[in-house]
C-alpha cells in the first residue's frame, strides 16, 4: 500500500473521529448525537482496517465485521429505545425533561 | 494467516472452559420458549428455572475449578483462565443469583415483560462472565458490547414509565460515546503493537525494545482509559451513574453497580497489567490514572454525603468504590517504577477480594431497596423509622451499610484492609492515608441512614412479613451471612 | 491517477461529515452520513480491502442506514426535542475542547512521524512480497473468523440475539390492560382514558 494512502487514511480517521465527538456535544437533537456516534465508529472501522492492511496483518477485516455487527445492533436498540421514549411522551402529559433531576 | 497453520476449530479444552457461559445461553433461550409456548400459570416458575440455570453453571464452574497460579487459555489465546478469572465469574454468578431472587417481586409489581427480562438477565451474565475472561481486543470489545446493549435493553424495560426509559436513553447514548472511544482506543493500540492478542503484546513488551509507534500507544490507551472510566464510573466519567441508577428498575440497578463492574474491573486489570509490569507507561499516564483514582475517591464521597436519595447515594459510593479497588493497580505500577518488578500476584489477590465485598454489600442495599418497593427507591426520609415498620429489612440495610463504611467484622473492612496493605508495601503512604481517611469520613452519610431507621419516627404502613416472599427474604439473609463469613475467613475465599 | 481518485474520496468523507453534523434537519444529516460511508468504501477498495468495502455498503450503508432513516421519518424527527442535561452552552464549549484536543493529536502524529514510520513498513510490506498483504480477500477472512477469533464470531450471535429481544422488547405497543400499575401519583398526569 503506498504510505501517501496510509497517511492519508490515519489522518482522515483521527479527523472524523474527531468530527464525530465534536458533533455528539454540539447537536441539540438526540438522533443527530446518535449519527455522529456512528461517524465516529466508522472512523474507528477506517483506522482499524488501514493498519491491517499497512502492517500485512490478516485481521483487518474480520474485526471490520465485529464493529459492524456492534454498530448495527446498537443501531437496533438504540432505535428501539428512541421509539420508546417517544411513544410514551405521547401518552403522558408531564414536563418532560426535568424529571430526572428530583 | 500462513499457510502452515492447521485448521483446528475447537478443542475439548476450550468447550470445557466455555461450559459455564454455554449452559446459561442455553438456559436463556430456554427460557424465551418457555416464554412463547405455555401458558401465564407454567410462567410463574421462570424465575425458578433461571435459578436452575445459574446454579448449573456455578456447580460448572466450580467443577473445573482453578488452581493458583496456573493459566490456561482458550479458542487460540482469546480467552484467559486464571485465579482472577475464577473468583471474578464466582462473584458474578453469585450476584445473578442474588439479583434474580429479588427481582421476582419487583417485576411483579410493574409492567415488566417477564421472560425477555430472564433471557436478558442470563445473556448479561454470559457477556460479564466472557468479559473478566477476555485476552484479546476484539473479544473485550465485543463482550463489552454484548453486556452494555443488554443492559441498555434491561434499564428501560419498564413499560409505560417515562422516567425509566428517558434515563435508559440518555445510559444508551453516552455509553455508545464511550464504547466509540473505547474502540478507538484499542485501534490505536492495536496499530502500535501490531497484534490484538494480549499474550503477543506480552511478547513485544517483554523484549524491552523501545515500543513502536509510542504516539499511537500513549493515545489509545487514554482513550480506552475513557472508555473504560464510563463502564467503572470513574471520575470524571461517572456523571451519567446518579440518574441512570435513580431512574432504572432497581435489581437492574443492581446489576450495572455490582456484576457489570466487577467484569469490567477485571478486564481493566487484565489489560492494563500488560503495561504496569513492564513500565510500558510513560510518567504521564501514570499520574493521569492516580488523578482519576483519587478523583474518584473525591468525588464519590463529596457527591454522597449531600444525596437524599438512595440510589443515588449508592451511584455515588460505586464512584468511590471504583476508585478503591484500582490502588492495587497503582501499587503495581509504583512498585514497577521504581524496583522494576512485583506485587501483581498480592494485587490480583486483593482486587478479587475486593470485587467480592464490594459485590455483596452493594447488592445487599439494592435488594433491600427493590423490596421496599416504590417506597424504598427514593428519599431517605422514606426509610425513618423502617426498624420499627419492619425490622427485618432495616437489619438488613444496616449490615450493608455498615459494611460499604469499612467498620470491623464486615467484609467492607477486610476488603479495604488489604487494599491499604498493597498500597503500604508499595511504599505510597500518602495514597493509603487518603484511603483511610476518605474511608473514615464515609461512615458519615452511611451511618446518617442508620440512625434515620432507628432513631426517627415511621412514615408510612408497617410492613406485615408476608409481604417480604420468601425466598426474598432468604436471599437478604444468606447475603447478609455472607458479608460477615467473607470477612472472617478471607483466606478461606481466596483459597478455594 | 489513484492519487487524484484518493484526494477526491478524502474530500469528499471529510466534506459529508461536516455536513452530517452542522446540517440541521435530521433527514439530511443521515443522508449525509450515507454519503460519509460510501466514500469510505471506495477508500477501503484503493486499499485493496475490497471485501469491506462491499459489507460497508451493505450492511452500513444499507441496512443500518436505512434503519435509521425509517425510524426518522416514522417518528416525524424534522423538530426533535433537545437533550436534557448540561446546558447547550456548557456543550458546545465542550465540544470545541474536544475537537482542540482530538487535532493536537492529529499534529502530534504527523509532527513525530509516527504515520510515516508505518507508512514505509506499508510501503515495505508491499515491494517485499510483489503483491498487497493477505487477508482481506473471502478466504482468509472466513479461516480467521473460524479460527482465531472463532470465540468472537459466536459471541456475535449473542449479539445479535440480544438485540433482536431488545427491539422486539422495546419498540412493541402495550398490549391493552398492562398498564404499569406502580407508578409514583406526583409524577404523571394520564391523557389516556381510563387509566
Amino acid at each position: 500500500m503506498e504510505p501517501m494512502l496510509f497517511n492519508g487514511n490515519m489522518l482522515l480517521a483521527i479527523l472524523l473521529f474527531s468530527i464525530g465527538a465534536f458533533g455528539f456535544l454540539w447537536k441539540q437533537d438526540a438522533i443527530g448525537m446518535f449519527l455522529c456516534i456512528e461517524l465516529m465508529l466508522n472512523a474507528s472501522n477506517l483506522a482499524f482496517v488501514s493498519f491491517a492492511q499497512a502492517l500485512g496483518r490478516p485481521e483487518g477485516v474480520a474485526a471490520f465485521i465485529f464493529i459492524l455487527t456492534v454498530a448495527a445492533a446498537e443501531a437496533g436498540v438504540g432505535l428501539a429505545l428512541f421509539i420508546k421514549v417517544f411513544s410514551e411522551k405521547d401518552t403522558i402529559e408531564t414536563d418532560t425533561m426535568s424529571m430526572l433531576h428530583d | 494467516m500462513d499457510s502452515n497453520s492447521t485448521l483446528s476449530l475447537i478443542s475439548s479444552r476450550d468447550l470445557s472452559v466455555l461450559m459455564p457461559a454455554l449452559l446459561l445461553a442455553l438456559w436463556a433461550i430456554g427460557v424465551l420458549m418457555i416464554d412463547l409456548f405455555f401458558d401465564r400459570e407454567f410462567k410463574e416458575t421462570i424465575p425458578w428455572i433461571t435459578l436452575v440455570g445459574i446454579v448449573l453453571s456455578f456447580v460448572d464452574l466450580r467443577i473445573i475449578g482453578a488452581e493458583e497460579d496456573v493459566v490456561s487459555y482458550a479458542f487460540h489465546n482469546c480467552l484467559r483462565f486464571d485465579r482472577l478469572t475464577f473468583l471474578s465469574q464466582n462473584v458474578i454468578l453469585g450476584m445473578a443469583f442474588f439479583l434474580v431472587l429479588v427481582s421476582a417481586r419487583y417485576l411483579k409489581d410493574r409492567a415488566i415483560p417477564r421472560g425477555e427480562y430472564y433471557a436478558l438477565l442470563l445473556l448479561a451474565t454470559i457477556s460479564m462472565m466472557m468479559l473478566a475472561a477476555s485476552n484479546e481486543l476484539l473479544t473485550l470489545f465485543l463482550n463489552i458490547e454484548v453486556l452494555s446493549i443488554t443492559l441498555y435493553i434491561l434499564a428501560g424495560i419498564e413499560r409505560e414509565n417515562l422516567r425509566t426509559t428517558e434515563a435508559a436513553f440518555k445510559y444508551f447514548l453516552m455509553g455508545s460515546f464511550a464504547a466509540a472511544f473505547l474502540l478507538f482506543g484499542l485501534t490505536m493500540v492495536y496499530g502500535a503493537m501490531g497484534t490484538t492478542q494480549f499474550n503477543e503484546i506480552h511478547e513485544v513488551l517483554s523484549k524491552n525494545q523501545p515500543v513502536p509507534y509510542k504516539l499511537f500507544l500513549v493515545a489509545g490507551l487514554s482513550m480506552m482509559l475513557v472508555g473504560f472510566g464510563f463502564k467503572l464510573t470513574l471520575a470524571p466519567f461517572h456523571m451519567y451513574a446518579p440518574d441512570l441508577y435513580a431512574g432504572a428498575p432497581t435489581p437492574v440497578g443492581g446489576m450495572i453497580a455490582t456484576g457489570s463492574k466487577v467484569a469490567g474491573l477485571a478486564a481493566f486489570f487484565n489489560f492494563f497489567r500488560l503495561f504496569a509490569e513492564w513500565n510500558a507507561l510513560p510518567s504521564g499516564f501514570y499520574y493521569g490514572f492516580c488523578t482519576l483514582v483519587v478523583l474518584s475517591i473525591i468525588v464519590g464521597n463529596v457527591g454522597a454525603l449531600t444525596q437524599p436519595n438512595i440510589k443515588r447515594l449508592l451511584a455515588y459510593s460505586g464512584v468511590a468504590h471504583a476508585g478503591y479497588a484500582l490502588i492495587p493497580l497503582i501499587a503495581v505500577m509504583h512498585r514497577v517504577r521504581v524496583h522494576g518488578s512485583g506485587l501483581m500476584g498480592s494485587a490480583e489477590s486483593a482486587v478479587s477480594y475486593y470485587l467480592l465485598a464490594y459485590s455483596l454489600m452493594t447488592a445487599l442495599a439494592f435488594g433491600v431497596a427493590a423490596t421496599l418497593g416504590p417506597q424504598g427507591e427514593s428519599h431517605i426520609d422514606r426509610y425513618s423509622g423502617l426498624a420499627r415498620r419492619s425490622p427485618f429489612l432495616a437489619a438488613v440495610l444496616a449490615l450493608s451499610l455498615i459494611s460499604l463504611a469499612g467498620i470491623p467484622f464486615t467484609v467492607g473492612f477486610m476488603g479495604k484492609v488489604y487494599l491499604f496493605a498493597i498500597a503500604v508495601n508499595a511504599g505510597l503512604y500518602p495514597l493509603a492515608c487518603f484511603g483511610v481517611l476518605a474511608s473514615v469520613a464515609s461512615a458519615y452519610y452511611y451511618l446518617r441512614i442508620i440512625v434515620k431507621m432507628y432513631m426517627e419516627e415511621p412514615q408510612g404502613a408497617k410492613l406485615e412479613p408476608t409481604q417480604l416472599e420468601g425466598l426474598n427474604g432468604a436471599a437478604l439473609i444468606a447475603g447478609s451471612v455472607a458479608v460477615v463469613v467473607f470477612a472472617m475467613f478471607p483466606i478461606w475465599f481466596l483459597l478455594s | 491517477m489513484i492519487n487524484l481518485i484518493y484526494y477526491l474520496f478524502f474530500a469528499l468523507t471529510l466534506g459529508s461529515a461536516l455536513m452530517v453534523v452542522f446540517l440541521r434537519h435530521a433527514v439530511y444529516s443521515a443522508l449525509s452520513l450515507v454519503v460519509t460511508m460510501v466514500s469510505i468504501a471506495g477508500i477501503f477498495i484503493l486499499i485493496n480491502a475490497q471485501l469491506a468495502a462491499f459489507f460497508q455498503i451493505l450492511v452500513y450503508a444499507g441496512a443500518i442506514m436505512v434503519l435509521f432513516l425509517f425510524v426518522i421519518m416514522l417518528l416525524n424527527l424534522r423538530h426533535s426535542p433537545p437533550m436534557p442535561g448540561v446546558t447547550r452552552s456548557i456543550r458546545r464549549a465542550g465540544a470545541v475542547l474536544l475537537g482542540v484536543l482530538l487535532i493536537q493529536l492529529l499534529i502530534l502524529g504527523v509532527r513525530s512521524g509516527a504515520t510515516s514510520m508505518i507508512a514505509e513498513q506499508a510501503k515495505a510490506a508491499t515491494t517485499a512480497s510483489g503483491k498487497a498483504p493477505e487477508g482481506a480477500t473471502i478466504t482468509e477472512v472466513a479461516l480467521i473468523l473460524l479460527t482465531d477469533y472463532l470465540y468472537a464470531f459466536e459471541m456475535t450471535s449473542v449479539l445479535l440475539l440480544v438485540a433482536v429481544i431488545g427491539a422486539m422488547v422495546l419498540a412493541r405497543r402495550s398490549i391493552s390492560g398492562e398498564r404499569n400499575p406502580n407508578l409514583e401519583d406526583s409524577q404523571f398526569i394520564r391523557k389516556l382514558p381510563g387509566a
